[in-house]
């Protein structure tokens, strides 16, 4: 049976809300402009014209914008017909080390989604995380950890942090290997030469991070080191799993890194 | 198969790999190029080889130039008090078109984007801190583009340049003139309010 006319046309417009993650350069005056949508998942799209001084999306598509959209579906690409502001994160934009942390969620939710699946809890997630991230003062790097752990937990990629993951034991948790994705017991972790050591506060911090919501985050207490040493597990298991380098975290690290040396001089 | 001799279709491959050039205005270029007097054809094809071996950075500014100084950079006329910091050396050609700016130039050919793994290391950052530093230089504007990647640029230079006891002003950001109020975004507006000024 064919669709009427009308029907038809309607399939090729959709609506839905979606953060931009980034922008690519297309031809004279276009850009590609790649979003998490609450519908659609992640989608590149075209926005047509954009880069002239008169185009009608203005600073509409930049990142950290949360927006009301409408797209035209293309044989390969969709184009944004339209965009209307819902939120503009900046607070984050206003502050560089909130943009690099802003960057790196941007980063991640790019990485570990696929075009074509729709998880409406990972843009409504990242919605709320930039929101606290704006807003925030102390405990910046705490809201990004948390949404590390919480993004992970909703892509499959979690690492085990319940019990060993050789023998499932629920104490004497030492360590953590990246091979098999999650915690061991000393007595596992002594014929995987691959784990490293991790102190009983990080695993608690990390199930403490999972299960508290973003209202919730000002209450969990930690310590620069188990924090340091939160993050310095995640991204490896991150690069681990996933087979990539994530740009946005070694940057963060090469600025921290230069500025502690300027620190010591 | 191809169906053009191999000299010409070599010519429409090259000419494809332009920017903004798809295979139907490359292969409109070439029978342009060939069908032409042999003398034009030589003279374009000089004239690209002369730029690529001629032109370098300016050492001072890094726009680009034929000798070690750019000649803006040489221009006594210039005011050297001032300096504009551009990302790109197209843009010094957008603010000159402007006759609005009698200063010197700076260019950071790029800007910061942690996500493609572009830090100040990579600009020509320090480069422009040693050049303020001990120099006449009164004012540093900063004319990166006025979206995310370059505020953060600017936010940057302007963090570095404090200890150098210099003013840094960043370009105004607003409504393109000729435009319209209604149908101009909420970032644009608000900056635009911000940035008012008194008649």
């Amino acid at each position: 049976m064919t669709r009427p006319e009308s029907e038809k046309r309607d399939l090729r417009n959709f609506k839905t809300r979606g953060i931009v993650l980034k922008t690519f350069k297309l031809g004279e005056a276009d850009k590609i402009i790649t979003l998490i949508t609450e519908a659609e998942g992640k989608i590149a799209a075209v926005a047509k014209g954009i880069r002239r001084t008169k185009s009608r999306f203005g600073a509409r598509l930049e990142p950290f914008t949360n927006l009301n959209l409408i797209f035209y579906k293309g044989r390969n690409l969709s184009t944004i017909t339209s965009a209307d502001i819902i939120k503009v994160y900046d607070g984050v934009t206003g502050e560089l080390d909130r943009i690099d942390y802003g960057y790196a969620m941007l980063e991640l939710v790019d990485k570990l989604s696929v075009e074509g699946q729709s998880d409406p809890r990972i843009y409504n997630m990242l919605a709320k995380s930039l929101d606290l991230l704006s807003r925030t003062d102390n405990g910046k790097r705490l809201v990004l950890s948390t949404f590390d752990i919480k993004l992970l937990a909703f892509s499959g990629f979690l690492p085990n942090i319940n019990e060993c993951t050789g023998c499932s034991s629920k104490t004497g948790l030492t360590d953590f290997s990246f091979t098999q994705g999650g915690i061991l017991c000393k007595r596992c972790a002594d014929s995987d030469p691959s784990s490293v050591n991790i102190n009983g506060d990080t695993i608690e911090l990390m199930r403490s991070l999972l299960l508290t919501p973003f209202k919730g985050l000002k209450d969990v207490k930690t310590d620069t080191a188990t924090l340091g040493e939160l993050n310095n597990i995640i991204d490896k298991h991150i690069s681990y799993h996933l087979s990539i380098r994530l740009r946005v975290r070694d940057f963060i690290d090469r600025q921290a890194s230069k500025e502690s040396s300027k620190q010591r001089i | 198969m191809s169906y053009y001799s191999e000299p010409l279709s070599n010519l429409i491959k090259e000419l494809q790999r332009l920017p903004g050039i798809g295979p139907k205005t490359a292969q409109r270029l070439a029978f342009f190029i060939i069908e032409g007097p042999a003398a034009n054809g030589e003279k374009l094809a000089r004239a690209i080889s002369l730029a690529k071996t001629e032109i370098r950075f300016c050492k001072q500014c890094f726009n680009f130039a034929s000798d070690d100084l750019c000649p803006i950079c040489l221009n006594s006329k210039r005011d050297g008090s001032f300096i504009c910091v551009v990302e790109d050396a197209k843009d010094i050609f957008a603010i000159e078109k402007t006759h609005h700016f009698n200063g010197l130039y700076h260019v950071l050919h790029g800007t910061i984007s942690p996500i493609d793994g572009i830090g100040p290391e990579h600009l020509k950052i320090t480069e422009l801190i040693e050049r303020v530093k001990g120099s006449p230089v009164k004012e540093v504007v900063i004319a990166t583009n006025p979206n995310v990647e370059g505020e953060q640029t600017a936010m940057y230079i302007s963090k570095l340049l404090k200890e150098c006891k210099v003013k840094v002003s960043r370009i105004a950001s607003g409504l393109p003139v000729g435009g319209d109020i209604e149908y101009a975004d909420e970032v644009t507006l608000s900056r635009a309010l911000d940035g008012r000024h008194e008649i």
